[in-house]
């Protein structure tokens, strides 16, 4: 009888033990999840500078993204569902960047030059993307064919920040 | 001549089946990110699954008995259940990266939002698994996957500069826009992607659900030798088009339309088709898989009755685990997790349980009560133990990689 209580009292003691291994295990797993997801603050120049690089590099991927799907449309070479899934991802993508760098708060005052270059870029990457969205969904060929030099220009902006900046 | 058809489909349904959302995300990913530069993985991961799927294979066909079935038996029901809990989380993540997958695809064909097609696809997923017979699923999926090889078209089409391509992928180098951290963390996913969790005990499962005899070991090798080498090509000129095309273009493949555009640009809408039927194919393929591998794995353990091809009254709690797996995995995309995020989280993850599900593979391979004289040989166990070697270091370098690399977005 008693060997059996002990036994009990071992086996519960071992639950209570593997319970807390996988409170700890998931506990583990829910911070190594937010760890690599969460938004760090910018304390220094180069740390803000290196955020801004990351924002606008994220932005001139979209366009590019765009760019390609608005000639893949001119030249009728996909389908109008597919480029316009692209586009709505692409526009998504510049938005989160734009949101993100937005949220950052700037470190010092040499920051805040670059704050409104890095701002400024990345709302004309908004607007030019939403833009060739909403020509594509109206099946506006001469709007979107319009919009390709902009674009371009644009990509050449985005890159030439990321250059000096990186 | 029976025999030889029997082969060839074989071959040609591991080829369709090979590539799943996983392929289509890292491949894609890897090839804009580091342009060739980590084609060494996929070679090796692809190495890697042909040793292990053909010991599973082997394994199967000679004790009559599934993996899992024996990874208890061998190593004890502690250390089973550590397998099995590892191999079981992987695969559910695996499985809600699929059907997001799938959803993403059908959002590409109809421009319709994807979480309109979460719960239709999980309830077809499951009437395919209640209804059809094992080899009309398998063969099915496998074959209209073979669409997919328009990517290869594609890569020929785009005219790449071969050499530059082949020098890219003999002499790694990491970019100036990449940092070292984010190479090793692609190189591990890379990995994830092409071993895969579920592979071993799905291929394993279906030896016995198809039968297989002593006669059907050269079906077993030709299968995983010629098959999966050529489905892992498939991987390799996806990784390609985004080296050649994305790359120069600095285009971050972040959803699953952008893996696509090369093939639009190289072929045009009839490339695109055949690239969305196959790309859907492939990753039911892989739904099918990693659906009927939770309930393998979980019946095998526990040793209750298991099999599709088994009455659903007669294996009742087999199709239970099924089912539930399959709702579980649905509302996990439906709470509108990022299907491409959750791939590349899910694939990572692989390479940490991956030790856990492969050391009783090569275990059982080399012990004579299981396969009796059809152990390892020295060169097979002299690879496998190399790539059992790798596939620990990047278990242990995972975790750290993908905090350091905030998921390799850095």
């Amino acid at each position: 009888m008693q060997r059996s209580r002990s036994l009990e009292g071992g086996r519960a003691r071992l639950q209570v033990l593997r319970g807390w291994k996988i409170r700890v295990a998931c506990a583990g797993l829910v911070s190594a999840s937010a760890l690599s997801a969460c938004i760090g603050p910018a304390t220094t120049f180069p740390v803000y500078e290196a955020k801004a690089v990351v924002s606008v590099e994220e932005a001139s991927s979209a366009v590019q993204t765009v760019r390609v799907a608005a000639s893949q449309a001119l030249a009728d070479r996909n389908f109008v569902p597919y480029l316009s899934e692209t586009m709505h991802d692409a526009e998504e993508d510049v938005t989160t960047a734009e949101g993100h760098f937005s949220s950052i708060q700037h470190p010092d005052a040499r920051s805040e030059a670059l704050r409104s270059q890095a701002k400024e870029l990345l709302t004309r990457a908004s607007d030019a993307v939403e833009r060739a969205r909403i020509a594509l969904r109206a099946s506006d060929a001469a709007a979107l064919s319009r919009l390709s030099p902009t674009l371009a220009d644009l990509v050449s902006a985005l890159n030439a920040f990321v250059n000096e900046h990186r | 001549m029976k025999r030889l058809l029997e082969i060839s489909l074989g071959v040609l349904t591991a080829i369709g089946a090979f590539v799943d959302v996983g392929d289509l995300v890292a491949s894609a990913e890897s090839g804009a990110r580091f342009r060739m530069a980590l084609a060494w993985a996929l070679v090796l991961g692809t190495i890697g699954i042909v040793l292990y799927a053909e010991m599973a294979g082997r394994i199967a066909t000679l004790s009559k008995r599934a993996t899992f079935d024996l990874v208890r038996e061998r190593m004890g029901a502690g250390l089973g259940m550590v397998t099995l809990v590892a191999s079981f989380l992987v695969n559910f993540l695996t499985l809600a990266a699929e059907l997001g997958g799938l959803a993403l695809v059908l959002a590409l064909a109809t421009s319709l939002n994807y979480l309109l097609w979460v719960i239709p696809f999980a309830a077809a997923l499951w009437i395919v698994i209640w209804r059809v017979k094992y080899s009309v699923m398998e063969k099915t999926v496998g074959l209209v996957g073979l669409a997919l090889l328009v990517v290869i078209v594609a890569v020929w089409r785009l005219g790449p500069d071969w050499s530059a391509l082949l020098h890219s992928a003999t002499h790694p180098v990491v970019p100036n826009s990449q940092t070292h951290a984010d190479y090793w963390y692609w190189a591990i996913s890379i990995l994830g992607a092409t071993i895969t969790v579920y592979e071993p005990f799905f291929y394993s499962s279906g030896a016995i659900e198809e039968k297989w005899g002593r006669n059907d070991l050269i079906v077993n090798r030709t299968n995983v030798y010629l098959g999966f080498p050529l489905g892992g090509i498939v991987s390799l000129a996806i990784m390609a088009l985004g080296a050649i095309f994305l790359f120069p273009r600095g285009i971050d493949v972040q959803h699953l339309s952008q893996s696509g555009l090369p093939v639009g640009a190289a072929l045009g809408r009839a490339g695109i088709a055949f690239f969305l039927v196959g790309a859907f194919a492939a990753i039911f393929a892989a739904s099918l898989e990693t659906a009927l591998s939770a309930g393998y794995i979980v019946a095998q353990y526990f040793g209750w009755p298991w099999g599709k091809m088994v009455k659903p009254k007669e294996a009742p709690r087999f199709h239970l685990v099924i089912i539930v797996t399959v709702i579980g995995a649905a509302l996990l995309v439906q709470s509108s997790i990022e299907p491409v995020k959750l791939t590349e989280y899910a694939i990572a993850l692989v390479a940490v349980a991956a030790p856990f599900t492969y050391l009783p593979i090569l275990l059982l391979a080399n012990d004579p009560r299981y396969v009796r004289t059809k152990v390892n040989s020295f060169l097979s166990n002299f690879l496998a133990t190399g790539f059992f070697a790798v596939l620990v270091v990047a278990s242990v370098a995972t975790i750290p990689l993908l905090i350091i690399t905030k998921g390799g977005s850095t």
